[in-house]
């Protein structure tokens, strides 16, 4: 992916959630099937800097997005992921996207 | 004589020289220590040359997990650029040992959030990590933990360690833990069970318990 | 991080709890296993397939128990339930390396098949390993799966498509050597 090229959505999602305070890592938000994880392995493998781990789902009432994070112990995970959750609320309402209907956003590790 | 070992000008005196192994083969004799020496062969069993060859091939077998051994002590085999794995590992992991979603509040439509009861276990093994002379081995979150406000407890095994106060331990432990759950997610804690496994006792005396 | 007493405590404490603990899906442990056995199950598939594969091979082998370990019902022994896996993986790789190369064809030999030649063996088990390293691939291969992992004739004959007389006669050749630089030692 060279520099002229705008990043996806889920690239840029993926991005900002791993630059929101007391966010430090991004999970897979698929379930991983042994295939998958195969797939994983190869893709780290070739490209170590983390692909689309948060997911854009369109439907036709809306979009969805669904997220996996690791957490710092610091903070409390509960004020860590409301806050993961808004900064993906204000990229859409921000840049005038229509706001997705549903934002989901899990958190499967503290520390 | 074992400092400076010195390799025999002929090294030729090998046990296993098949001319003078009684007509029996290295491979027969290979057999037969394979097949533990059973059915006993009279022609091997008596045969001086051939008992020499079967102590040299039993002896060979002895050192043989040494030599892998050795050679894992010998900086070649160190694993390197082992990051990767670990970031696969952690992504396999996390949603391996996710098990139930525990609901976390937000008042923004269409906020789904919550928090993985593999997170929270992970917290509390951390809790026992962070104290001295225990170790939690298994944690459990027992009771409705999808339901906001519904009981729940939380059952966990650990082993200590000699010379510890099990029960100002165990109190401390169960504090500690009502404190860091109650830092990162809302749940209606009812109770921390721990079940000490006593390290004292043998493994047979353990299982026993 | 700093390391505090508990920790270190599980960096001590026995192949069982520590795979406990990994079967329980903290990572950290199973982190730990993987310092404790990395090196030997690297030394042990480097005699199956080779060195310059054995990294490749021990990291899937790791992703696998990782994913596999909450299904071993006596965590006690961990360690040999991951060198069984090892040996899965090195046969793998070696029956995906044979479907893609002539039978006739052995410029696949890693010239480098074991440790550093260059110093004097400083003990019985460095000869032996550099004698091991001299083996023709096959012997090597055959030798390690019996001696090391314990496989019998058949099941050798069978993960490595020969026959059992060939297998037989590897062993004898391998032994052979061996013996030889064994008794040359003493």
């Amino acid at each position: 992916m060279n520099d002229e090229t705008p990043d996806d959505l889920p690239t840029e999602l993926t991005r900002l959630l791993r630059n929101t305070e007391g966010v430090h890592t991004i999970y897979a938000a698929k379930p991983m099937v042994p295939a998958l994880v195969e797939a994983v392995v190869e893709a780290v493998r070739n490209d170590p800097v983390g692909m689309h781990l948060v997911l854009v789902n369109e439907h036709e009432d809306g979009t969805e997005i669904v997220a996996s994070i690791g957490v710092t112990t610091d903070e409390s995970a509960s004020v860590v992921c409301r806050r993961a959750h808004d900064a993906l609320r204000e990229f859409f309402s921000e840049s005038g996207r229509p706001v997705p209907r549903e934002i989901r956003v899990s958190v499967g590790r503290v520390g | 004589m074992n400092d400076h070992p010195q390799r025999p000008v002929e090294a030729d005196n090998s046990s296993l020289d098949a001319a003078h192994l009684d007509g029996h083969s290295i491979e027969s004799l290979s057999d037969y220590l394979d097949r533990g020496r059973e059915p006993r062969d009279p022609a091997i069993e008596s045969s001086a040359a051939a008992q020499h060859a079967l102590a040299a091939l039993a002896r060979l077998r002895a050192v043989a997990p040494k030599i892998i051994v050795a050679d894992a002590e010998a900086e070649e085999f160190a694993p390197r650029n082992d990051h990767w794995v670990k970031r696969i590992l952690d992504q396999i992991g996390v949603q391996a040992h996710a098990g139930r979603d525990i609901p976390i509040s937000h008042d923004i439509e269409g906020a789904v959030l919550s928090i993985s009861e593999g997170a929270i276990r992970a917290v509390v093994r951390e809790v026992g990590d962070s104290m001295e002379g225990l170790l939690v081995e298994r944690c459990k979150l027992e009771g409705d933990v999808e339901s906001p406000g519904a009981p729940v407890e939380i059952h966990v095994e650990l082993s200590t360690f000699d010379g510890l106060d099990l029960d100002e331990v165990t109190a401390e432990f169960r504090e500690r833990v009502e404190q860091a759950v109650r830092l990162h997610v809302d749940l209606a804690v009812t109770q921390v069970t721990v079940r000490v496994r006593d390290t004292d006792l043998s493994e047979e005396e353990g299982r026993a318990k | 991080m700093v390391s505090l007493p508990g920790r270190d405590s599980l960096s001590e404490a026995d192949d069982r709890t520590i795979a406990t603990r990994a079967a329980d899906g903290d990572i950290r442990a199973f982190e730990i296993l993987m310092r404790r056995y990395g090196s030997l199950m690297s030394a042990y598939a480097a005699r199956i397939v080779s060195p310059s594969e054995a990294e490749d091979v021990v990291q899937d082998t790791f992703v696998t128990a990782w994913q596999d370990l909450p299904t071993l019902e006596n965590l006690g022994s961990v360690r040999s339930w991951l060198i069984t896996i090892v040996t899965r993986k090195s046969i793998d790789r070696l029956r995906a390396r044979r479907s893609q190369e002539s039978l006739d064809d052995h410029e696949h030999e890693d010239p480098s098949a074991g440790p550093a030649e260059s110093a004097a063996a400083s003990s019985l088990s460095e000869a032996l390993s550099k004698a091991l390293s001299s083996l023709p691939e096959d012997q090597r291969r055959c030798w390690t799966l019996r001696e090391i992992a314990g496989y019998g004739y058949q099941e050798i004959a069978e993960q490595l498509d020969l026959p059992v007389s060939t297998v037989r006669g590897l062993l004898a050749r391998s032994r052979s050597t061996l013996v030889r630089e064994m008794e040359a030692w003493r």
